[in-house]
């Protein structure tokens, strides 16, 4: 550790000694802090460092009392992963932008004096590939701007303190943000394809002019965000909005820029009676003497929410109804600038997700025999998987996209033997049903295989096992949450009879139409076993 | 002789459901006044599990207790049921009589709906022999009956009944069949004895049901169990 009276380098750092907890700061309240940034390490730092243009976070831990530049070597190295709060108030408009990267994590590559060893969260030990995320937890009561973002960061923080992120490049992977601020400049980041945001809210970030909101949305957005409620415990893509009682801030932002990234982001609503709306985006609208767009309208049949930029959803109906909840904000994304109607598939491994989509269309190709190739999925000693598919869209014109990517393949030569694996299968609709009109729902599913994981390698070609049928052919099948039809052991190169063995979607009618299911499965002594009790 | 274990965590309710005249001991984890006076009513010996939420502990620690004061024989039967499986149906002969007639060690209860029915055809109050040695396999914990001499078997080759290490939910019972099938013990599965409630089918929604799993199968890889191809 390095002697830095200004580090706070020490175990059981306390939040008490920095700052007066506050409902702003209650997340950091029972956290230890790895290292901590205060006022006065910047300061001394910055003076003594009058050109830069950044701070880098990892040469402010390693910085010497006076400010000026530190060493550390890699025996000093702290094993990721870390978390860091950010005592010092670098929220301002003229504040300097932070570093994640340079110093700050060792990836395995050519050490350069890094504080943390990351090692451990780049699956080849390498920067090129993604960092899973919660390498690094960031916290704050300020909000700060980050200069490239990269994959393996948690940034807690509150929508009063936002985070702003400049600059394009640093490591793919999954970056959680608490609050994500949009900048008047834009972010270009073009082609990161391999960067996945997962934020709770969208807020003005600095240098916005408030009268024009759009204003923060201009540039050529490229990167899939997911606005997940990882903040507060609830995994997944799912926001929560209570209607019509509660306002949620942030919620017209959020689909502004969904829109902006060329997204078609659809409402999910249960209703009192179970039954399940899916609504689909009509018009971004301004009202009566407004200067920018104030309204967003969404419509399924007779049915309309109407979101104001303030987060308040009304919901208007042909009939007054209890109060419903939407439950679903799902982002499909097709690239810069197009907007089209054909949602993308995605998959998260242990918790990383995968983003290219031209490596997501591997998945569903059957891998040959006889030489190794790039096909199916290499799993690993990664354990869980969650597959994020969908079944059809319907446009407003009545126009229907069908999903053919329904056989997910596992390569049988990538299983660990003993490690237990688990396939969660999540799949999404856009129709408007009741979960008893089984039938009607099956006859809008055209005829093709049905959903389902295959086990495959180069040196094998074991039967497709597991295919998933929602819905079935009569409502009280459709109502089957029974996995026992998958409880079966099989040896290599055997025939399966895969006429009986179905995985089924969650019981209960408000689930049916985000349908789930979970595979297990152990590969033990030469056969693969599927782990059903 | 018939014996009778039950596990119960806030179930005291139930307790009274359960066929009057078989001596009982009841294992509680987090009891309550109310499971004390449902024992005392029902005449039940009442043990309050060494730690709290581990059902092969509590199993071991109601069978520890029977064997502390009791001496069985060999052909003495243990039942052992979750504290809400109480039997809605059961034969007027007894299951001593099934198990000798059927020539069983180890009988499987059914429950009112029982997804090991989609998968074993047994009919309506009868009894139809089962193969226990694959990884899931139709041994259920939740009412079983099993001969005092099956029970000495099991442990004098590992130990306890129950494996206590399996303490997240699920799979203990599932390693006992399997332990069962090595020693080639005899288990059937009857619908003449149908217990309140619904029981498999479901593990899959279970938070954390990958972690009871990879207990299990390390388990099952370090004892060195077989496992058949069901």
């Amino acid at each position: 550790m390095k002697d830095n009276a200004n580090q706070d380098i020490r175990t059981g750092y306390g939040v008490n000694d920095v700052f007066v907890p506050n409902a702003a700061n209650q997340l950091a309240r029972t956290n230890h802090y790895d290292f901590v940034i205060t006022q006065e390490m910047v300061d001394n730092y910055v003076a003594q460092h009058g050109s830069a243009t950044a701070l880098d976070v990892g040469a402010l831990i390693a910085s010497n009392a006076d400010g000026t530049d530190g060493t550390w070597t890699l025996a000093e190295c702290v094993a990721a992963p870390v978390s860091i709060y950010i005592a010092a108030d670098l929220s301002g408009d003229s504040a300097l932008p932070l570093i994640f990267t340079q110093r700050l994590v060792w990836t395995g590559s050519t050490y350069n004096s890094q504080v943390v060893d990351g090692r451990a969260f780049f699956p080849s030990g390498s920067a090129s590939r993604s960092a899973t995320d919660g390498m690094v937890n960031v916290y704050t009561q300020y909000g700060f701007k980050v200069s490239n973002l990269a994959g393996g960061f948690n940034f807690w923080t509150a929508p009063q303190a936002p985070i702003t992120v400049l600059g394009t490049s640093g490591w793919d992977g999954v970056v959680r943000l608490g609050a994500y601020g949009t900048d008047s400049t834009g972010i270009d980041l073009a082609g990161r394809t391999g960067l996945h945001i997962i934020c709770e809210q969208l807020v003005a970030g600095a240098g916005i002019d408030s009268t024009v909101q759009q204003g923060a949305i201009t540039s050529a957005y490229d990167f899939p965000v997911v606005y997940a409620d990882w903040m507060h415990g609830a995994e997944g893509s799912t926001v929560s909005y209570a209607v019509p009682a509660s306002a949620k801030p942030g919620l017209f932002q959020q689909i502004q820029q969904s829109v902006a990234l060329g997204t078609d982001p659809v409402l999910t609503e249960y209703g009192e009676a179970g039954e399940v709306t899916r609504y689909r985006l009509e018009s971004i609208s301004k009202s009566a003497g407004a200067l920018a767009p104030d309204r967003i309208i969404y419509s399924c049949g007779g049915k309309t929410l109407e979101i104001a930029a303030d987060g308040t959803v009304t919901r208007k109906a042909s009939t007054q109804g209890e109060p419903i909840v939407i439950t679903d904000f799902d982002c499909y994304m097709n690239g810069s600038g197009a907007t089209q109607l054909t949602p993308k598939q995605s998959l998260f491994i242990d918790g990383t997700f995968v983003t290219d989509s031209d490596e997501l269309g591997k998945l569903y190709t059957q891998p040959g025999a006889g030489t190794a190739e790039e096909n199916g999925l290499f799993l690993g000693n990664h354990a869980k998987v969650k597959w994020v598919t969908w079944s059809q869209e319907t446009e407003s014109g009545g126009t229907e996209h069908v999903n053919s990517n329904t056989t997910l393949f596992v390569r049988t030569d990538s299983l660990v033997e003993g490690l237990v694996y688990e396939i969660e299968i999540v799949i999404t609709s856009c129709m408007t049903h009741t979960p008893s009109a089984s039938e009607a729902m099956l006859s809008q599913r055209p005829s093709g295989p049905p959903f389902g994981v295959s086990f495959a390698g180069p040196d094998n070609n074991w039967a497709t096992v597991v295919p998933y049928r929602w819905g079935g052919t009569s409502s009280s099948q459709a109502s089957r949450a029974s996995l026992s039809k998958v409880m079966f052991n099989f040896e290599r190169d055997s025939a399966v009879d895969t006429s009986e063995d179905f995985v089924y979607g969650r019981e209960g009618g408000t689930l049916m139409q985000l349908a789930t299911a979970k595979l297990t499965f152990v590969k033990l002594n030469g056969s693969l076993h599927a782990l059903v009790y | 002789m018939v014996y009778r274990i039950i596990i119960s965590h806030g179930q005291a309710s139930s307790l009274a459901h359960f066929p009057v005249g078989v001596p009982t001991i009841a294992v509680f984890d987090a009891p309550t006044d109310a499971d004390f006076y449902m024992c005392s009513e029902l005449g039940y010996e009442a043990v309050v599990s060494p730690r709290e939420g581990n059902r092969s502990l509590n199993r071991n620690t109601g069978l520890e207790r029977l064997l502390d004061g009791t001496m069985l024989a060999p052909d003495d039967i243990v039942e052992f049921y979750d504290g809400d499986r109480y039997p809605v149906h059961q034969p007027l002969e007894g299951i001593g009589k099934l198990l000798d007639v059927e020539g069983l060690d180890v009988l499987l209860y059914t429950c009112e709906e029982d997804a090991r029915l989609e998968r074993h055809s047994v009919p309506l109050f009868r009894t139809v022999p089962v193969l226990t040695g694959g990884l899931c396999n139709p041994f259920y914990s939740c009412g079983f009956a099993m001969r005092y001499s099956a029970i000495q078997k099991v442990m004098a080759a590992r130990g306890s009944l129950f494996e206590e290490r399996l303490d997240r939910w699920g799979c203990e019972d599932q390693l006992l069949g399997l332990w069962c099938a090595r020693l080639e013990l005899q288990s059937g599965l009857t619908r003449a004895v149908v217990l309140h409630g619904k029981v498999g089918g479901d593990s899959q929604q279970r938070e954390g049901y990958r972690e009871s799993l990879q207990q299990y199968i390390d388990i099952v890889r370090e004892q060195g169990l077989p496992i058949d191809i069901c």
